[in-house]
């Protein structure tokens, strides 16, 4: 009798364990989002015609090249159970102060590029060594810094754009090589980088073990605070990217920037499926996520619908996604 | 009082956990007017037992029968309808309230409706002296002591028409005299015609209060009993097998010492002294609270340490984090796997090699297939029962995972493990299995030295017993002098 009963009981286990293995393989490769995406192109290719055309996508691209490389740091830094409120205010200072190098004091592209990034990676130290060594929230943290970065842009302009930035510096941003834009083969190599980093390499593991249980990772012997670290680092370096790519975009760095660009970064990763405590998370999720607020926005516009209503319809996404993951985690239990 | 009708009977009640059947079968029936005594070991089943009976957990098979009729307890609030009330080991009170509104929590809405304030104090103060509670109804719960806090529980599960109270290790913050206290009411509800359930490992207390007497072992009614049994004989029916039975034995104790930990203190440690050679297991024994977890913390580096002396091989040893004493190859696995040992979302074959995935990379990219070489080589060894090694690390059952955890450190030559409770959660049959791997180990050369509230692990897997009292090393005993009668009294004797 009891025999029977632990068989039925493994049998349930595999079964429960095989749906489950189903739901996470899709999900890890961000399945859900990219078919909401894809639901998402064919409404507005049926409504617009104008819309699968290949000047208005390669528009979307552009549009979307800054949030998708924040977002793709923002998916680091979220899976390791972290948050970094503090990236739009990094990007603009970082647009800013490329600007002005570029503009004002003629330094040549290629340290133009080099110091804005380093710039951004520093902000990010800054960010990752309060919360990795001294232990305070990053929420706080992050929050604390968004309001001193933009300080710091506004303060560094005295609220003025800087314009008049160098072709040379510009290059990522605004070239072509053929009809593409040189901001989506950045885009793209980003994407790559982060996504192997998270699939292959030790780093990587570590920031799902450490978003994932941090004390069963401390006794396991991974580095914890080094990783939180880490992936503040690269967020804060992927700011300092992104605002190359805007700073080419516009031609000028304004303080005013990217406001509120973390707030649609953080709604990409978990449109992606990435959980808000940690653990879980792709960065394939991230870039349909992305996507799908990008689109959503040309699509709507193309329409003619008013931009307020646009907003409206973007958070009804965010919070549905939230839904369908709460969905997908009662199947899982 | 007739005993036709019990007030509350399982009838062949099942549970299952993924991996585990917490009881099986069990069938009990509670009386009114009788204290009913609930015994067994940790995980014997006692408190799914409880939870099913309060309304937490739903049986998977088997009935839940009321007042002769078959029953439904589909949340706490179905349970309180039917008359059950739970006295907890964790206090439920909110401090910040008064013992009045602490008494009518969760009622408020009723209790405003029916009553003013002054009329609804009155009625506090009738069920306090119901339980003969002296405190003003307009205290604060925060400012009144333990005991005083666990007799608010007490009337107000009175308060809310309870016949079937269960009283879940009731004792363990009282004083003695307290404990009195406690009994005499415990006699007065009895008397009152309440059913009165007492879970308790005091078993000299359990058996001298109560009318009737079940003891539980791995899920199962294993005895029942009206009355006469001395705490040996239930202590008997609680193990039900005998001392040496599934520890095997086949390491031979080295010479050397691999750790030697001398006069050791911390803030939770008096003076703690323990050694370990290769191929030996020392078992730590000791009440909650004495020390035993804190010291393999300490070791581990996980805990500062203020003072003593830890040798590794004979060398000072100062631990200062985890990643600085696994370097130095120790391993430490946790009491509690799930949040403490592994990561459960990561796969079973991420969570044998975390922490440990250098050796398996180059230029910091992990090589898959030397990753799952190792995996493999583990889960074949350690006989791990997975569906593949790619499943997620929570869909294992408890004996599995603790295999997972074992494997990581083995797949890192530890040389010294140490071992909170080795088998907590882990149904009997894969215990064995993992008493075995412990022994293999030994005999490979390493050191164990493993912590265990159950005696009869402790006594059958380790070669030395070293007791905590109270933060400081007490006791050491082996070989014939290492029995549970010499264990006991070394963990709780006075001086």
């Amino acid at each position: 009798m009891t025999a029977t009963a632990t068989r039925t009981s493994d049998q349930d286990t595999a079964r429960r364990s095989g749906l489950r293995t189903v739901l996470s393989k899709s999900d890890a490769f961000g399945g859900t989002a990219l078919v909401a995406l894809l639901i998402i192109v064919t409404v507005f290719a049926i409504l617009e015609p104008q819309f699968l055309t290949t000047s208005n996508l390669l528009n979307v691209g552009r549009q979307a090249a800054v949030l998708i490389i924040v977002a793709c740091g923002m998916t680091l830094v979220i899976i390791s159970a972290n948050i970094d409120l503090s990236v739009g205010s990094t990007v603009a200072l970082c647009a800013v102060v490329g600007a002005s190098l570029s503009a004002t004091h003629g330094v040549g592209g290629v340290l133009t590029v080099a110091g804005v990034v380093a710039l951004g990676a520093l902000i990010g130290a800054v960010n990752g060594a309060l919360v990795a060594w001294a232990k305070i929230n990053a929420f706080i943290v992050t929050l604390g810094m968004m309001t001193v970065v933009r300080g710091a842009a506004l303060t560094y302009t005295d609220g003025y754009p800087i314009s008049g930035v160098q072709d040379d510096a510009r290059y990522l941003g605004f070239g072509t090589v053929g009809r593409i834009p040189v901001a989506l083969i950045v885009t793209a190599v980003v994407f790559a980088v982060v996504a192997i980093v998270l699939a292959k390499s030790v780093a990587g593991r570590h920031v799902y073990a450490v978003g994932g249980n941090e004390t069963s990772s401390h006794i396991a012997g991974v580095a914890v605070a080094r990783t939180k670290f880490f992936v503040f680092v690269v967020s804060g370096a992927l700011c300092g990217l992104a605002a190359v790519v805007l700073l080419g975009r516009l031609g000028a760095g304004l303080p005013t920037s990217a406001q509120g660009l973390e707030l649609d970064a953080i709604a990409a990763v978990i449109i992606g499926g990435a959980s808000l405590f940690g653990g879980r998370g792709s960065v394939f999720g991230t870039f349909f996520g992305a996507l799908i607020l990008a689109v959503l926005q040309n699509g709507l516009n193309l329409l003619g619908v008013n931009s307020f209503v646009i907003q409206i319809l973007s958070g009804v996404i965010i919070i549905l996604a939230v839904l369908l993951d709460r969905l997908r985690n009662r199947t899982r239990k | 009082m007739t005993e036709t009708t019990p007030l509350l009977e399982l009838r062949e009640v099942t549970k299952r956990f993924p991996g585990v059947t917490a009881t099986r079968k069990a069938s009990i029936a509670f009386f009114p007017g009788r204290v009913h005594a609930l015994l067994g070991e940790n995980g014997a089943g006692k408190s799914t037992i409880v939870k099913m009976i309060s309304g937490i957990y739903q049986p998977d098979e088997g009935a839940i029968v009321v007042d002769g009729q078959r029953v439904r307890l589909h949340s706490p609030a179905d349970a309180e309808a039917a008359g059950v009330a739970v006295v907890h080991q964790h206090r439920t009170l909110v401090d910040e309230l008064t013992v009045a509104e602490n008494l009518f929590l969760g009622h408020l809405g009723r209790a405003w409706a029916r009553f003013r304030r002054r009329t609804w104090e009155a009625k506090a103060r009738e069920l306090l002296g119901r339980v003969r509670l002296d405190v003003s109804p307009g205290a604060f719960v925060g400012d009144v002591g333990p005991a005083a806090q666990q007799t608010i529980e007490i009337a107000r599960a009175i308060g809310r028409d309870a016949r079937l109270i269960i009283f879940d290790e009731p004792t363990t913050s009282l004083t003695p005299p307290e404990r009195e206290v406690l009994f005499d009411l415990v006699r007065d509800l009895r008397d009152q015609g309440i059913a009165v359930v007492y879970i308790s490992h005091d078993l000299g207390d359990a058996l001298a209060l109560s009318d009737e007497v079940t003891v539980l072992r791995d899920g199962a009614v294993v005895a029942h009993e009206r009355s006469g049994w001395d705490v040996q004989t239930v202590v008997r029916h609680m193990i039900g097998r005998s001392l040496d039975s599934g520890f095997p034995r086949t390491r031979r104790i080295g010479a050397e010492t691999v750790l030697d930990v001398r006069d050791l203190r911390s803030p939770h440690l008096r003076g703690v002294s323990v050694s370990v050679s290769p191929g030996e297991i020392v078992g730590v024994a000791g009440l909650v609270g004495s020390g035993r977890t804190e010291l393999l913390r300490a070791v581990f580096g996980l805990d500062p340490v203020d003072g003593g002396q830890i040798l590794l091989d004979g060398r000072p040893f100062r631990p200062r984090s985890p990643r600085h004493s696994i370097a130095a190859g120790i391993g430490f696995v946790t009491e509690d796997r799930k949040g403490q040992g592994l990561v459960l979302d990561l796969s079973v074959s991420d969570n044998v090699v975390l922490g440990n995935e250098r050796p398996l990379a180059s230029a910091g990219l992990i090589a898959t297939r030397r990753q799952n070489t190792t995996v493999d080589a583990t889960i074949r060894s350690l006989q791990v029962k997975t569906s593949s090694r790619g499943v997620p690390v929570g869909t294992l059952s408890g004996g599995n995972q603790q295999k997972v955890v074992l494997g990581r450190w083995l797949a890192r030559s530890t040389r010294l493990l140490l071992i909170d409770e080795p088998t907590v959660g882990i149904d009997v049959g894969a215990r064995g299995e993992f008493y075995k791997l412990l022994d293999d180990y030994a005999a490979a050369g390493g050191a164990c030295l493993v912590v265990s509230s159950d005696l009869t692990e402790i006594l059958g897997l380790a070669d030395r017993v070293v007791v905590l009292r109270a933060g400081a090393s007490v006791a050491e005993m082996k070989g014939s002098d290492m029995n549970r009668e010499a264990v006991l009294r070394a963990m709780v004797a006075a001086a």
